[in-house]
């Protein structure tokens, strides 16, 4: 595992994003959202080729922006609070119910439950449909906050449940 | 196989960070507001070219 470089799953803790930047007179206005965890989702060939790539030679191979999808306290989620103020709450979720157990067995497709063996890493829950982009050289700059990597195999398995998702056609619910 | 990879990484020491090291159970939106210096407040209002922020920067 080479330290200075991001891999696919790595997941990241307290990652600031900018949400606006408006000049109201003689001010500027900042908004920004600090997200406890997100998760890096670009493919692991991308990311090694813009590690990779030599700037004078390869600049077809450098990424402007790395796709991240938020993750969220597990706890949180299930009591629909995982948004805190930024959104409404959710409807809470019964564990031990089917929607609960569902989403636990990675059934859902838009989320991804995420149970690590250390006792001091909570569960988490990574929600596809909020994926957006990060400034590749943002994310390098503070690669510090990286709280862990994934194992190949596991990696695997969330890319491959990101990609059918974002990948999904939805049919209307009536057909003529 | 382990399923993650642990790493050992430095404190950090970012005020804002820490206090949301804290809290962090969810995510937080942060509002702040930064009077414009003039030069960038010229800038701002007159919607000036590169080759006027040079002209003000001299």
């Amino acid at each position: 595992l080479n330290l200075e470089k991001i891999y696919q799953c790595d997941i990241f803790e307290n990652i600031e994003v900018i949400e606006s930047l408006d000049i109201n007179g003689s001010k500027l206005d900042i908004k920004k959202i600090i997200f406890p965890y997100v998760i890096c989702l670009n493919q692991s060939c991308d990311l090694e080729n813009d590690f990779n790539a030599d700037p004078d030679k390869n600049k077809n191979s450098k990424l402007l922006h790395l796709a991240v999808a938020p993750v969220f306290l597990f706890e949180k989620f299930l009591i629909g609070q995982h948004w805190g103020d930024i959104f409404d709450n959710g409807t809470p979720i019964n564990r031990g119910k089917t929607d609960g157990k569902s989403i636990i067995n990675n059934e859902v497709p838009r989320y991804h439950y995420l149970k690590f063996p250390d006792s001091d890493m909570p569960e988490l829950i990574i929600d596809f449909k909020h994926f957006f982009s990060i400034n590749r050289n943002f994310l390098y700059n503070n690669i510090s906050k990286r709280h862990c990597s994934m194992d190949d195999l596991f990696r695997e398995n969330i890319s491959q449940r990101f990609s059918n998702y974002i990948s999904r056609i939805g049919l209307p619910e009536h057909f003529i | 196989m382990e399923d993650f990879i642990k790493l050992d990484l430095p404190k950090l020491t970012n005020n804002e960070i820490n206090i949301s090291v804290q809290n962090k159970q969810v995510p937080i939106r942060i509002e702040s507001s930064y009077e414009l210096s003039p030069i960038i407040k010229n800038i701002s209002e007159e919607n000036s070219t590169v080759e006027s922020r040079e002209n003000l920067s001299m």
